[in-house]
């Protein structure tokens, strides 16, 4: 879809202001837009720290926001220490493999390559930061013998001529990389030797007491490249600190090279979970976030989400989707009223709103019973227990009242939801919102007013849309992570509509089956299962201990809920359906075979209406 | 330079008498087979490569070489020493090889390839080729030979992949490069090998020239010319006051080739980012005419 484009000045500031939601797009933001999250006091100290969380969880930004500025506002971890930020680019890992060398040749170039970038880094960061920047002379002519193998020609005697001559160090590594027959590769006999190194040439020269890096993207890395890193997060010295960035199930290793020592939390590194640390708080977090925002375009200084993004009660969403006349919902309000004979009827049924008397008639219909039959079942457990039961299926009606509309079929709106339907995810959140108010704008041209239930369900689902076709360029299986979504979206879809027929509200799978599957499926389905979390198509629900990831196939998966508006399904947690693990990769490959044999499969439960027609499957990936 | 359709006077050999030696690949495409509508001279000796990955690569026929490393420049040399002219028909030369040949033997190559009649569909919903040509990439690296260690962030820098049918490929490189180029400038083949074909490549990469809007910016060279490609990069780089520039070439061939030239002769400037895909069985049908691209430094025409 393409972006919108501008028509005024508001909208100008609108997309200024949120534009720029992805933080890489400009650092000059982080001082603008920064809003602490709940975690980052933990990041700040000087222990090495693991950031986990998707993308668009505000990893970078916590990461950049630490990093040394010439305008440093002192957010940083402290003063005393200079950081530097590394993103993992996408090539650069794979070209440090092929065959032409062994996994132990590459790893000594990858380490000296590393070596050599941090060095970079630092160096660069220190021109910035420090009008003369100051030299250890020795210990720069130690540092360039320990990178080079050599020691030079003559001693180094300034910073810039240290800086240049490192710079020179990434040349000869691309001859390297580009040629075999290079001279023998350079190796140190202390891991982290040459940071040491540079902190006494010219951190400690310049007041600074360590460093700190912040590397960012590490499940970039290659597997053995993520061993040498951790090798030297391992054996740092307290002068030198480590934060690192990393996608959910983006570990390929917690392993070093030594034998028997592995990266171990709380002993070598804190962990920071993004997805448990921002839980119980996102809400107040995104509204920070966005109201900061909103600040920059209309100079309000707070406003209440809640009244500028209103939502639905159930009952109210029931009578904006049932505007058949006669309505649904009053015919069967009166039909369970006609039935309701007796007082203690009446009493029993007090908590019935229309639509849940729509629900309880649709129950019964759906069972081919009476509804007196249905009502007197309800009767015979106590009130509470009936209104659970019967709320159970309180949203499959709201599907269905609004299956047969041509415009809105499910509404999708208010700050809550939104939250909801972020997951968690603060650059979704952004994107909602900016996607709402953009075309409020158009509308309205003032943000004073609240956005219209049926203008947010609108926006959402373009947002939804737009982000399944993003899934192509996310990683090389993203086709495949498309046709995935498109099939599980398009069965939730179908199991949201007729779901008075069977267990309501399915919208999570769990593989069955899977110790019985063969080799080859179990490492197929592992691997899509994997990058489809990592890259948000999939959320899982661990019934195992969380960072245990060879027991990816026992857990419970739903989409991620930016999904629902796309394909109408729930997108808080239900109830879940077993898929076999053949099933899943033949979703990803051919879903329209597959997912008619699943649909048919469930068919047998009386899921599914005999015309076909009554469900279409699209799928255009 | 210019391009030529390829005929017997291209191999006559510059020193008379002076064995040429011509590089093929011979795979399941008919139009990978050096049979060309002419016959080559008596001169002409020939050796099919037999690529055992994008990285590994044997000879066999009038010159033998077993397990040639794409990496070890040494040794391709020495498998080929004693020719002062070779050809390489790059039609079904993986990328990654042709691309090292190319680096390596610049002064005194000339390339060919032959363009098929047409490619497989088999999908009419769906304007993208990528189910019928490709099984599936490997992931985003340097081409061998072409390998960086640095993605420089701070450099003012452009991305320009060269579309094909392929939209896929383009959305991957697209989204991982997103943060890294200032600005995308797809180029698309015009003319391409036939009439429709740029507008195919429209249709198959619409969703991500919307997406990054550089529908607004494609630049046109045509399909089968690559010193038109490179002088199109070079142009890009230089109009936009660019410091760097990533060139993706996932569109075709020739076109690759205008890139390899480009980043051979600008190597701090130009970076070549590839895919690696593994090509599927029966992607395309026929054969059209054999190009000649006299790339060796003297412009020489002949192989």
């Amino acid at each position: 879809m393409t972006p919108p484009t501008v028509n005024n000045r508001a909208e100008v500031a609108l997309l200024e202001a949120f534009g720029n939601f992805r933080m890489e797009w400009t650092e000059i933001s982080v001082d603008k837009y920064f809003a602490e999250p709940s975690y980052f006091h933990s990041l700040k100290t000087t222990r090495p720290c693991v950031i986990v969380g998707g993308r668009g969880t505000g990893k970078t930004t916590a990461l950049q926001a630490l990093k040394s500025r010439p305008t440093d506002t002192g957010r940083g971890v402290a003063s005393d220490r200079i950081a530097v930020y590394l993103k993992i680019g996408p090539h650069i890992p794979n070209n440090f493999s092929g065959p032409e060398r062994s996994e132990s040749e590459w790893a000594k170039i990858f380490l000296n390559h590393i070596h050599v970038l941090l060095c970079r880094l630092v160096l660069d960061a220190l021109a910035k930061q420090v009008q003369k920047p100051q030299l250890a002379s020795e210990a720069g002519d130690f540092l360039l013998q320990t990178l080079e193998g050599v020691r030079p020609e003559k001693p180094v005697s300034s910073f810039s001529e240290l800086y240049t001559k490192i710079q020179l160090l990434s040349t000869n590594i691309e001859e390297i990389l580009n040629n075999t027959n290079n001279s023998p590769i350079n190796t140190v006999d202390e891991w982290d030797r040459p940071l040491k190194l540079l902190c006494d040439a010219v951190i400690r020269p310049n007041n600074y007491k360590g460093v700190i890096f912040l590397i960012d993207e590490y499940e970039n890395l290659l597997c053995y490249q993520q061993r040498a890193i951790n090798t030297l997060i391992k054996f740092s010295s307290k002068y030198i600190t480590y934060k690192i960035g990393i996608k959910e199930l983006g570990w390929k290793t917690r392993g070093t090279f030594i034998a028997g020592e592995n990266l171990r939390t709380p002993a070598d590194y804190s962990l920071i979970n993004i997805d448990q640390e921002q839980k119980a708080d996102f809400r107040r977090f995104a509204s920070q976030v966005v109201q900061r925002r909103l600040r920059l375009v209309d100079g309000i200084e707070k406003r209440d989400m809640q009244i500028a993004l209103p939502g639905l009660k159930a009952i109210e969403e029931a009578e904006r989707l049932a505007t058949k006349v006669p309505s649904p919902l009053r015919m069967a309000s009166d039909e369970l009223k006609e039935h309701l004979t007796s007082p203690q009827l009446k009493k029993h049924f007090t908590w019935a709103d229309e639509l849940d008397a729509y629900v309880i008639k649709s129950l019964a219909e759906a069972r081919g019973v009476p509804l007196a039959h249905l009502i007197r079942e309800l009767s015979l457990v106590a009130p509470q227990r009936a209104k659970q039961r019967a709320r159970n299926y309180r949203n499959v009606g709201l599907y269905q009242l609004g299956a047969k509309r041509t415009d809105i079929k499910k509404y999708y709106c208010g700050w809550h939801t939104l939250c909801l339907l972020s997951g968690g995810n603060i650059r979704f959140l952004m994107e909602l919102t900016q996607e709402i108010l953009i075309r409020h704008l158009r509308i309205t041209s003032s943000l004073q007013e609240g956005v219209s239930q049926e203008l947010q369900t609108a926006a959402v689902t373009a947002v939804a849309e737009r982000n399944l076709y993003e899934l192509e360029g996310m990683t090389v299986y993203g086709r495949r992570l498309i046709r995935l979504v498109q099939a599980l979206g398009t069965l939730f879809s179908a199991c949201a509509r007729d779901g008075f027929r069977h267990t309501p509200e399915l919208n999570q799978f769990t593989i069955k089956d899977h110790e019985n599957s063969n080799k080859d499926t179990s490492s197929g389905v592992d691997e899509l299962l994997r990058e489809a979390v990592m890259h948000l198509a999939l959320v899982r629900m661990p019934t195992t201990k969380r960072g245990d990831t060879s027991q990816l196939m026992s857990e419970d998966y739903a989409l991620h809920p930016i999904y629902s508006p796309f394909f109408r399904i729930p997108f808080q947690r239900k109830r879940k359906i077993a898929l076999r693990g053949e099933e899943l990769l033949g979703m990803s490959k051919s879903p329209d075979v597959v997912l008619r044999e699943v649909l048919n499969k469930h068919r047998l439960r009386g899921l599914f209406a005999d015309d076909e027609s009554s469900f279409q499957i699209k799928l255009d990936f | 330079m210019r391009v030529y359709v390829a005929s017997e006077e291209h191999f006559a050999p510059i020193v008379k008498g002076d064995p040429s030696l011509l590089l093929y690949c011979s795979g399941d495409e008919s139009r990978t087979l050096p049979e060309y509508d002419f016959d080559l001279p008596t001169t002409v000796r020939t050796a099919a490569v037999i690529a055992q990955s994008d990285n590994v690569f044997s000879l066999e026929g009038d010159v033998v070489a077993k397990n040639l490393l794409v990496a070890n420049p040494d040794a391709i040399y020495a498998a080929v020493a004693g020719f002062r002219q070779i050809a390489l028909d790059i039609t079904g030369i993986p990328t990654p090889i042709w691309a090292r040949f190319v680096q390596l033997f610049r002064a005194y190559i000339t390339i060919l390839y032959t363009a098929p009649k047409g490619y497989t569909k088999s999908k009419i919903d769906d304007d993208d080729f990528h189910d019928d040509l490709t099984e599936t990439v490997y992931g985003l690296a340097s081409l061998p030979g072409f390998k960086r260690s640095l993605l420089l962030e701070d450099k003012k820098r452009v991305l320009i992949p060269l579309l094909g049918f392929e939209g896929a490929r383009f959305a991957l490189i697209a989204k991982q490069y997103e943060e890294y180029a200032e600005d995308v400038v797809p180029i698309v083949g015009v003319p391409g090998y036939r009439l429709h074909y740029p507008f195919l490549t429209y249709l198959a990469n619409k969703r991500v020239l919307l997406s990054t809007r550089s529908w607004e910016r494609v630049k046109f060279a045509a399909a089968f010319d690559p010193f038109e490609t490179k002088a199109l990069i070079e142009k890009i780089i230089t109009a936009g006051r660019f410091e760097s520039a990533v060139v993706a070439p996932i569109g075709t061939k020739p076109q690759a080739l205008g890139a390899v030239l480009a980043a051979i002769d600008q190597p701090e400037t130009v970076e070549l980012v590839y895919d690696f895909p593994v090509r599927k069985h029966g992607r395309t049908k026929g054969r059209r005419m054999t190009w000649v691209y006299p790339i060796n430094s003297a412009g020489q025409t002949s192989a």
